[in-house]
C-alpha cells in the first residue's frame, strides 16, 4: 500500500517534469518587437511615386522587399543571445510584414544585431517552408540561392528595356557573398522582463542602396539579376540603410 | 505486477516527452508505409539525406504522378517526363536541345534522371544545389514549363485526388512547396539504374566477351578517372576540350562560380546508359558515340581549363573505339528503362 503511493507520487512527479520541460524553453522568453518604417530620404517611401537618387538620377520604386535574418541580442552585461529561426521577409507593399516579434531571455538588452540575407546552410539545405518558401518570389532557381533583397523600379535614364531598374541582390559562394550584418546599438540598455511590451523602431532609408560605400549610377548600373560585383557593391550600401529611431 | 508497469512508464516516459513536445506540422503519426533507399552492394553511401525525405510508397507514388502531370507547366503540355523520357534513361530521346513552352528551346540537353541520390549539385553547371530544389527551375524558366510555383500548388490544391494524395504521403492535406518537391524527390531517388550486364559481371553472374572486356580495358586506362566507376562520373566539373558554341555562350560552371578557372567546365555525366541518351555533350552537339570517340582521338581543343588528362588527346584505332563501345553497350539497364514502377500511372 505505502509503496504504491509512493510509486505513484514518483510517476506524477516525472509527469510534470516532463510537461515542465516542453513549456520551459517558451516560459522564460519574453516579446521584443521590431517594428520597420521604411524612407526615400527622409520623407515615407511610396512605391510608385517619383523620388531622386542621391546622386540625382529620377528613380521610381515599385517593389521593396528583403530577408533578415539571424537575429540577436548583446545583454549589457556582455552575454549575447542568438535567436535561430528568425527569418523574416519585409515587403513595402504588405504593412504587417514590417512588424514582427523576436522572443529573448529576460535581461538589459544593449544592441540588436541581424543579418540582411539568408545564411548559406538554408542556401543549399533544400526547400524550406513559411518566410523561406521558395514561392515567395525570393529564390534563383537556376542558381540555387535567395535573392536577399529586391529594389525594383524605372528611371528615365536607364537604358534597359522600359527604362527598368532591376536589383536582385544575393549570393552565397564565397567570392559572392553579398550576406551583411547590422548592428544596431540602443542608447541606453533597455530591460526586457516581460512586465511590458517592449519595441525598437527601426527605420531603413531606400536612397542608401546607392550610395555610402559605392555611388551607383542608373545610367550605367541599373541592373543585377545574379550573384557578382554588382550585387556585393549594393550590398554593402544597403548594409547601412538601417537606424534605431526610437526605443519604446 | 503493477508495480512493473509503474517502472516500465517511468522509464517509457523521457522517450515520450520529446514526442509531446513536437511541432504541431510534423508528420508524427503518419500511416505511409516506408520504403527504404536502395543502395546497391559496393557502393558508396548516397548524398541525399533520406532522415529529412523519409521515402514511402505514397510519397513515390505522388511523385511520379507529379512528375507525369502536364498542369506543372502553363500550357498542360510540357510535364517532366516530356524532356525526361524513360526509354531514353529519362533523357530526351534523339534531341540535341529539348523542347519546352511555346516551341522554345532549353538552353542544354536533358540529361539522363539516374542514381540521383549520390548527386551533390544538378544541371550541367551544378547550379542546383539540392535534388529537393530541381524541380522548381523548369517550372519557372519561361523555356520550360514557364509557370509559377503559387499557380502549381494553386492547380494541384484544387484537384480533390491530390489532396487525397498529399493527406497519403504526408499526412495532412496542406499542399506546399516543400512538399511537392520533397514528392517529386522520392520518386526520382527510386529512379536507380545498377543492372546492367556490367553490374551483372561485377556480382559474378554474368561475363563480358571478348570485345567487351577489351573495351572495358581500354575504358578503365582512358576513361574511368573522370567516369569512375560505379557511377561513371566522379560528380566534379571538368572542361573536356569542347570549343564554345557561338551561339549558345555557355561556360558552363563558370556562369555559377564566376571563377574564370572554371571556364567551359561541365558536370562529368554518367555514362550508364549512354547508349540510349543521344545525343551528347551539355548542348547535344554529338550525334551518336563514335563523334564522341573522335572527339576525344582528335578533337579535343586546348585552352586554358582544358583538363591535363585530355591535352594530348585520347588516341583510339578504329578497333579500340569498337570495342569501347561493345564495352558501353554493356551498361545498358533493360529492366531500368522498362521498369513498370516507373512507367506513368
Ligand atoms: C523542357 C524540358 C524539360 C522539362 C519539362 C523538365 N526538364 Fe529537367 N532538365 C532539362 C534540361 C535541359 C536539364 C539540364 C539543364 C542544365 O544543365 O542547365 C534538366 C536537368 C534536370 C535534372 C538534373 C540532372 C543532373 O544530372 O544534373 C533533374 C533532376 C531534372 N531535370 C528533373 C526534372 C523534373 C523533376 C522536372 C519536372 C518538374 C523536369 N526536370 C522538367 C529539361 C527539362
Ligand atoms: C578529363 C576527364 C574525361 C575523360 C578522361 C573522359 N571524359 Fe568523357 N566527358 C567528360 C566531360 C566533362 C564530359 C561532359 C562534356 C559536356 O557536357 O560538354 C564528357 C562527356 C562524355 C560523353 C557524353 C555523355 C553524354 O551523356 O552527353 C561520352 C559518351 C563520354 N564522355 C565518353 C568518354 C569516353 C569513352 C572516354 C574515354 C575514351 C572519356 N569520355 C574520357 C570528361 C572526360
Amino acid at each position: 500500500m505505502m509503496q504504491r503511493t509512493t510509486w505513484n507520487l514518483l510517476l506524477a512527479a516525472v509527469l510534470l517534469c516532463a510537461v515542465q520541460a516542453c513549456k520551459k524553453t517558451e516560459r522564460q522568453r519574453h516579446e521584443l518587437a521590431v517594428s520597420i518604417g521604411h524612407t526615400a530620404g527622409a520623407s515615407p517611401l511610396a512605391l510608385g511615386t517619383s523620388l531622386t537618387t542621391p546622386a540625382g538620377d529620377p528613380l521610381t520604386i515599385n517593389v521593396f522587399r528583403y530577408y533578415l535574418s539571424n537575429f540577436s541580442v548583446l545583454y549589457r552585461n556582455g552575454g549575447e543571445q542568438a535567436l535561430p529561426e528568425t527569418y523574416f521577409l519585409v515587403d513595402q507593399a504588405q504593412p504587417a510584414s514590417q512588424r514582427f516579434s523576436l522572443f529573448i531571455p529576460s535581461g538589459e538588452v544593449a544592441e540588436l544585431r541581424f543579418w540582411i540575407g539568408v545564411d548559406s546552410t538554408r542556401n543549399v539545405s533544400g526547400v524550406q517552408t513559411g518566410a523561406l518558401d521558395p514561392a515567395n518570389g525570393m529564390f534563383w532557381t537556376w542558381n540555387s540561392g535567395y535573392i536577399f533583397a529586391k529594389l525594383e523600379g524605372r528611371s528615365a535614364v536607364s537604358p534597359a528595356p522600359l527604362g527598368a531598374v532591376t536589383y536582385h541582390i544575393g549570393g552565397f559562394r564565397t567570392g559572392q557573398n553579398a550576406l551583411r550584418q547590422v548592428r544596431l546599438v540602443l542608447p541606453t540598455a533597455l530591460l526586457v522582463d516581460g512586465t511590458a511590451l517592449r519595441e525598437l523602431v527601426l527605420s531603413a532609408d531606400v536612397m542608401k542602396w546607392f550610395s555610402g560605400a559605392t555611388d551607383l549610377r542608373l545610367a550605367t548600373e541599373p541592373f543585377t539579376m545574379e550573384p557578382g560585383p554588382l550585387a556585393l557593391k549594393v550590398a554593402d550600401n544597403y548594409a547601412r540603410m538601417f537606424v534605431l529611431k526610437e526605443v519604446k | 505486477m503493477k508495480k512493473k508497469l509503474v517502472i516500465i512508464t517511468l522509464l517509457l516516459l523521457p522517450l515520450l516527452a520529446p514526442l509531446a513536445c513536437r511541432k504541431k506540422d510534423s508528420n508524427f503519426g503518419r500511416t505511409a508505409t516506408p520504403v527504404a533507399l536502395a543502395v546497391p552492394p559496393g557502393w558508396p553511401q548516397p548524398v541525399y539525406n533520406v532522415a529529412d525525405n523519409p521515402l514511402t510508397a505514397e510519397g513515390i507514388e505522388l511523385g511520379r504522378k507529379l512528375f507525369y502531370d502536364g498542369r506543372l507547366s502553363q500550357d498542360g503540355n510540357f510535364p517532366c517526363a516530356s524532356c525526361h523520357q524513360q526509354p531514353a534513361a529519362f533523357g530526351t530521346f534523339a534531341h540535341d536541345l529539348s523542347h519546352g513552352f511555346n516551341n522554345s528551346h532549353t538552353l542544354r540537353n536533358a540529361p539522363p534522371l539516374q542514381n540521383l541520390a549520390w548527386h551533390r549539385e544538378f544541371h550541367h553547371d551544378g547550379g542546383i544545389t539540392h535534388l529537393d530544389l530541381q524541380p522548381l527551375a523548369p517550372i519557372t524558366n519561361p523555356l520550360e514549363m514557364a509557370e509559377t510555383i503559387e499557380n502549381v500548388l494553386n492547380k494541384l490544391r484544387a484537384d480533390a485526388a491530390y489532396r487525397q494524395a498529399f493527406r497519403a504521403a504526408f499526412g495532412s492535406e496542406e499542399i506546399t512547396t516543400q512538399r511537392m518537391t520533397r514528392a517529386l524527390s522520392q520518386f526520382m531517388l527510386t529512379m536507380v539504374s545498377a543492372d546492367s550486364k556490367y553490374d551483372r559481371v561485377k556480382r559474378g553472374e554474368a561475363s563480358f566477351n571478348l570485345p567487351e572486356s577489351l573495351g572495358y580495358d581500354i575504358f578503365k586506362a582512358k576513361c574511368a578517372t573522370c567516369h569512375q566507376e560505379p557511377l561513371f562520373t566522379d560528380l566534379s566539373y571538368r572542361n573536356n576540350g569542347l570549343p564554345i558554341d557561338r551561339v549558345l555562350q555557355d561556360f558552363g560552371r563558370m556562369r555559377i562560380t564566376k571563377n574564370p578557372a572554371d571556364s567551359l567546365k561541365f558536370k562529368v555525366p554518367s555514362l550508364r546508359n549512354v547508349m540510349v541518351t543521344n545525343y551528347y555533350g551539355h548542348d547535344g552537339r554529338f550525334f551518336d558515340i563514335f563523334q564522341v570517340l573522335e572527339h576525344y582521338n582528335t578533337g579535343v581543343v586546348n585552352g586554358p581549363t582544358t583538363d591535363p588528362l585530355l591535352r594530348n588527346k585520347l588516341p583510339l584505332s578504329n578497333f579500340e573505339k569498337g570495342q569501347l563501345v561493345a564495352f558501353l553497350s554493356t551498361l545498358t539497364d533493360s529492366a531500368f528503362l522498362r521498369n513498370g514502377k516507373l512507367a506513368q500511372p
